[in-house]
This record gives structure tokens, sequence and C-alpha cells, in this order.
């Protein structure tokens, strides 16, 4: 503090010496103005948004090749530093690799607090197998073993397509952005750890040693799958953890929020009116409510980006030109998109995907929340799709899950802009667990999408190899004539002519 | 403005094509760019967007930085400046306007209330520096950056800063009150 008012008296004083008889006075003035600083309004939410695009730019940017980039560094006078810190990394991974060796006994509190952080420990090339769909992974395994034996790979496969039925788009995207340029051969997948890790003593701690109506500790080392609390007040809250899943909830108590509807008799109640469009908060409210939820109850956000209040329910609302029919939702959603390793996390409709704390308009109150998960991840890395044209055509057709039908021939057109890189959530399937991947992903805005239908407002196509070679289209289902009905068996044919006489 | 070690490494990697070394330097530098443009336009949301586009130019002219010539966070200034001039002229049509300061009046000029209250008591004193002399004082005193710093953004000599600087605040604290001078050099909205 005082090297700064020592810099600013001398600046002062350079100006205009007569104040140098007047220090005494001054320095305390200095010293209590210093204290309030400027307010420059700086935003960290949009440091973090903003980082988080440029790292998307860069990874669409054109790169030089692997050869350019070592020349660089060899050129480069800060070889010999690089050199320097790649040493070090790897003189510490042993360290911190067995400072995770450990298994301190936890309670509930640590064992939350062992999870909220983020951590991705990096494993080797292709280390979660496989990256195929269920049928696949079936398939290979019945087949595996060789043998004579073996059975048919191809007549085993389990058919997990969907089936749709018989539909045409009234519309067809066609990309209209930037040339893509997928320069990666191998790209970096993500797995969660849903698993929160050793609960014994998590257990031991909830049931305690005693006896009673059941001697619970008589069961032995036992662990804790889920647990679950509920305030048993008015408008009060269930919140509980799933140490499998590694994933935290909070409900609001149905039966004691609007006590008045839920307790007046057999279900008799009069149904509270529809709400209308002037009955929703503006969306700073909602992030209000939201943002007030979480500081109040210590929930971790640090690994998830800037809040925005869902408006998805806008568009089937705006496509209806009949206002007074239109539907405005009781619960809508603050989403507070996860982020990992600087790229935002979207869902396989490219919907931005992470916390959501819902919120009650009637009651303007925090209704719930969900996806709120274990932050620790490993990752690994696959073959990455480097033909543009391919995931081009896949993002026209919708995506990988926003295919229902080609369009039809006089297909309203819509154009997809240029896309940026995220993680897209993809489940996978394998020996009767899911496991939770986030994949590279390009994700394609729709531009001036029509607002008398439903369109995505998002295209998202992953970029991993292995999952597009697996990707099917659904099984259509074909249009069934009725010129030539279905012949009648002979014996209802003479009761339906006894019925017409 | 010497570079650090880790910053030196950063720009390394991130010229190789490193992305996270790209986001690592933003991290070092997003801070004080802003704050460097909110001081140009009193306008958060400007701010914010001149913010964007100097940085996604510096992503994009990345090969072009010369780390024997300046320092990265130099680079990043100049960049910043000129974002800042392009904004203003584009906006306005005028060739003589380089930030927030040059607008003769207030009209469509998006400002921040708070900050509105500040700078009308000292715009009327900041508005007859040039706008070189007026990224000098904020650098130095809202900043605390040094000669030298300033001198390598603006593409003058040391000493040529320093008479600019002086020169600059023997203007205002003639034309100013004390008090006002004062908040001035730290930099203190009156609210």
């Amino acid at each position: 503090m005082n090297t700064s008012i020592d810099a600013i008296l001398q600046d002062l004083y350079a100006v205009d010496a007569k104040l140098r008889g007047h220090e005494e006075q001054l320095r305390p003035l200095i010293a209590k103005l210093l204290a309030a600083k400027p307010d420059t309004k700086f935003d960290a939410y949009f440091a973090k948004a903003l980082r988080r695009q440029l790292v998307a730019v860069a990874a669409t940017q054109s790169q030089p090749s692997f050869f350019t980039r070592m020349q660089t560094l060899v050129d480069s006078k800060w070889a010999y530093s690089l050199g320097g810190a790649l040493t070090a990394l790897v003189l510490m991974v042993p360290v911190v690799y067995f400072s995770l060796q450990g298994a301190p006994s936890r309670d509930l509190a640590s064992a939350l607090r062992d999870v909220a952080e983020r951590s991705v420990q990096s494993r080797g090339s292709q280390a979660f197998g496989s990256l195929a769909s269920l049928a696949e992974t079936t398939s290979r395994s019945q087949s595996g073993g060789g043998g004579a034996g073996s059975s048919n790979p191809v007549s085993d496969k389990v058919d997990s397509r969907m089936i749709v039925p018989p539909f045409q788009q009234p519309y067809r995207f066609v990309y209209g952005g930037e040339p893509i340029q997928l320069n990666d051969a191998q790209l970096e997948v993500f797995k969660r750890i849903k698993d929160m890790g050793d609960t014994s003593s998590v257990a031991r701690s909830l049931f305690g040693l005693g006896g009673g109506l059941i001697d619970l500790s008589s069961f032995g080392s036992s662990s804790v799958r889920t647990v679950e609390f509920f305030q048993d007040i008015d408008e009060g809250y269930s919140f509980g953890v799933n140490f499998t899943e590694g994933t935290i909830y909070v409900n609001a108590v149905y039966e004691r929020w609007f006590t008045d509807s839920f307790n007046c008799g057999r279900g008799d109640c009069p149904q509270p009116p529809s709400l209308s469009i002037g009955d929703m908060p503006s969306d700073s409210e909602l992030l209000a409510i939201a943002q007030s939820f979480v500081t109040q109850h210590g929930i971790n956000v640090s690994s998830y980006g800037q809040p925005f209040a869902d408006q998805n329910w806008r568009i089937a609302y705006e496509a209806n030109k009949d206002k007074e029919y239109s539907y405005v939702p009781d619960v809508v959603d603050v989403i507070y998109p996860l982020v990992i390793n600087d790229q935002e996390v979207r869902d396989n409709s490219g919907y931005p995907y992470g916390l959501r704390v819902q919120i009650n308009v009637r009651v303007k109150k925090v209704y719930g929340i969900w996806g709120l998960t274990t932050q620790r991840y490993e990752s690994a890395q696959y073959a990455a799709e480097q033909d543009a044209n391919r995931i081009v055509k896949l993002a026209e057709q919708g995506g990988l899950y926003g295919f229902w039908g080609e369009p039809a021939p006089d297909a309203r057109e819509i154009k997809l802009g240029t896309p940026t890189r995220v993680l897209m959530q993809h489940y996978l399937y394998v020996a009767g667990t899911n496991e939770e991947l986030y994949v590279p992903a390009l994700v394609f805005p729709v531009l001036d999408a029509p607002t008398d239908m439903y369109v995505q407002t998002h295209v998202i196509v992953p970029l991993i190899k292995e999952v597009l070679d697996n990707y099917q289209l659904p099984i259509m289902l074909k249009e069934v004539s009725v010129t030539d009905p279905v012949a009648l068996p002979a014996d209802i044919r003479k009761v339906e002519a006894e019925v017409k006489q | 403005m010497a570079m650090k070690e880790h910053q030196l490494q950063n720009v390394a990697s991130a010229m190789a094509g490193d992305r996270q070394a790209f986001g690592r330097l933003y991290d070092d530098y997003v801070r004080e760019i802003y704050d460097f443009l909110y001081f140009k336009t009193h306008h958060k949301e400007t701010a914010q967007d001149l913010t964007s586009q100097t940085f996604m130019k510096a992503l994009q002219h990345l090969q072009t930085y010369d780390a024997d010539k300046s320092s990265f966070g130099t680079w990043l200034y100049r960049i910043a400046r000129n974002t800042a001039t392009d904004h203003y002229r584009t906006k306005r049509s005028f060739v003589d306007i380089e930030d927030a300061w040059d607008l003769k009046d207030d009209t469509d000029l998006e400002q921040d209330a708070d900050t509105a209250v500040f700078m009308q008591k000292i715009k009327v004193h900041l508005a007859k520096l040039s706008s070189e002399q007026r990224d000098i004082v904020t650098m130095r005193v809202w900043q605390g950056k040094s000669y030298a710093e300033i001198a390598s953004i603006v593409g003058k000599s040391e000493a040529s800063c320093k008479m600019n600087f002086s020169r600059a605040l023997k203007q205002l604290r003639k034309e100013m009150p004390l008090a006002v001078f004062l908040l001035l050099l730290l930099g203190r909205p009156l609210v």
C-alpha cells in the first residue's frame, strides 16, 4: 500500500511541487481512496465463457503438422525450458500417483468433498476399450475366441436401431458455414468416474454399532449405495446421494408443497389455472433465484460455465399461433453448462448439458436440482475422423440422433452455421453398466430456424471414428397400402353377411 | 513487460498448436486487457465485446507474433488499442475518434450508470488530451504500468512517454480541482 501511495505522491509532486507541503493530509486521503478500488465490472463468467470459445476456435483452426511443430520447438529459444518442464512433469507424476493411493477413513462430508474438485487422469490410448454400441459389444464378446464353434458375427448382431414410423421431414439442413479442417488424427475422450470410492466407513458412521430392532453392524463390512434425507417442513426438500452413480439430487417434498391442493380430499381439488406468458419471471429473476439457492447450499459450481435460463419451451410456445392454448410451463430450468478441459459439454441433441436448477414459476422458488455429479475423469486418446465431408453429411442429416426421415420433396431449406468444438455426452453400455463418456464433437448452430414449426436448435456430430463407424440409420417403417385389405376368414365373413342382412 | 518463464513456454506451445497453452496465456492477460478496454469505453458490454475481438485476433494472428520485438502482453495491448479505435471509428464514421473520451456528447453512447457520473466530472478535462496521452495516463495511474511497458505498447521511447505523461498531468492539474485530480489518479468513480 505504501509503495502505491509513494508512487502517487511522487507523480503529484512532479506536477505540483507545492503539494509536498501537504503530505500529512494527502497520505491518509490517498490511502482511504486506494482502499476502494475502481470497479471495472469484470465478470468471471464472461472470462470463462470467452476462454472456452477461444480454445474451441483454436481446435478448429488450421494447425501446423507434427513435424512443423517439432521444428518450431527445436528452433525456438524455449526448447531448453520446455525440456526442463517435461522432466519435472515426469518426476512429478509418480508423486501424484502415490499420493492418490491412500484410502483414508471417510465420513459422508469428506466423501462428497473428495469428488467435488475437478481431476482428469490421463490413461493410455484407447484405454476405455471399444466405444461401439451395445449391439456390437455383445456381438464381439460372443464371437470372440475364434475356432470352428464361434458364431457368425453378422447373424449374432442384436439390432438395437431405433424404429421410426414413415415420415418425411418438412425441412432439410444445408451446411452454409466456413470450410471445416479436421487436423487431429487422435482426440481425447473423457470418462466420468462415477464410483465415489470406499463407502464402508460412511456406512459405519451412518448406522453405528448398536442393536435394537436389528443390529445392522451384524452384516459386517457394508457399503452405501444411496442415502436420502428430507426436511419435514412445508416447502421442504429431499436430497440424496447415489454413491455408485456419483450423483447428488435435490427434490421438493411434493406433499409438503402446495398443501392446499394436496390436502383437500380425494383429488377433487380445483386445478390451478394455467400460467400465462406474463407469469414467467424474467431471465435475470430466474438466474437470481437459482444462484441464491446455489450459494445458500454451498453447491460447488466451479466445474460449470455461465448459467442461463432454459428457453426451449418457448420454441413450442412461439410455434403455436393460438396463444390462448400455448403451454407455459410451471417449472423452468436454469442450466449451468458442464465444462471439461475448457470444452463445453452438450447432450446428444447438441443442447448444453450440465447442472439443472429447476424453478417453480408459481412460487418462484427452486423445486429441485439434478445433474450435480462427481467431477473426476479419466481421459484416453481415440482415432478421430478427419474427413470433413463425412461430418458435414451427417450434420445435414440432423446428426446421429436427429434423423427422423428423409426430407420431403418440397422441404424447406435451413442453413447450418460454422461449428464449434464441444464434448458430447455418450453412454456406453458395457457388462451391465452404463459408462458415461464425453467424446469430442462438432456442434452446428441452426441458423434462422422457422418459428412456425419445431426445428432442433443445434446439430451435433461426434468426431471419434469408432462412434461414427458403428452408427446406423434408424429402421424406417414402410407405408402400408390400404388398396388390398387383408381378407377376412370365412366364418367371420359369414357372420358379417348375416349382420348386414 | 518482461515475460515470465511459464509465459515463454506457453507462447512457444501455443504457436506450435497447443490450444490449452493459448488458454493459459489468456488467463494471464484477460483481466488487464479487459480493464484497459473498460477505461477506454466506460461500458461493460462494449469492453467485453472488444476483449473478445482482441483475443480472437491474437489467436488468428498468433503465428505473426515475434517474441524478439515485444512481449506477448505488449502485443496484446497493441491489438486492444487498435480494436478500440476501429470500434469507435466504425460506429461513428468519424476518423478522429479513438475512444469514448473523444465523443463530443453522450448521445447514443453506451455507458454504465455509475461510471457515467465519474466520467462527467473528468471528461471535460481528459478530452483535451490526445488519445495517446490518455492511454499513457490510464496505464500509468490506473493499471500501474512502468514507463518501459507503456513505451513498448504505444511504440514510443521511454523518455517520450515520461514527458508525455508529465505534460498531461500538468495540464490536468492546472485545470482540475485537487479532489477531482486525485480521483482521476486513483481511478475512483464518484458514486
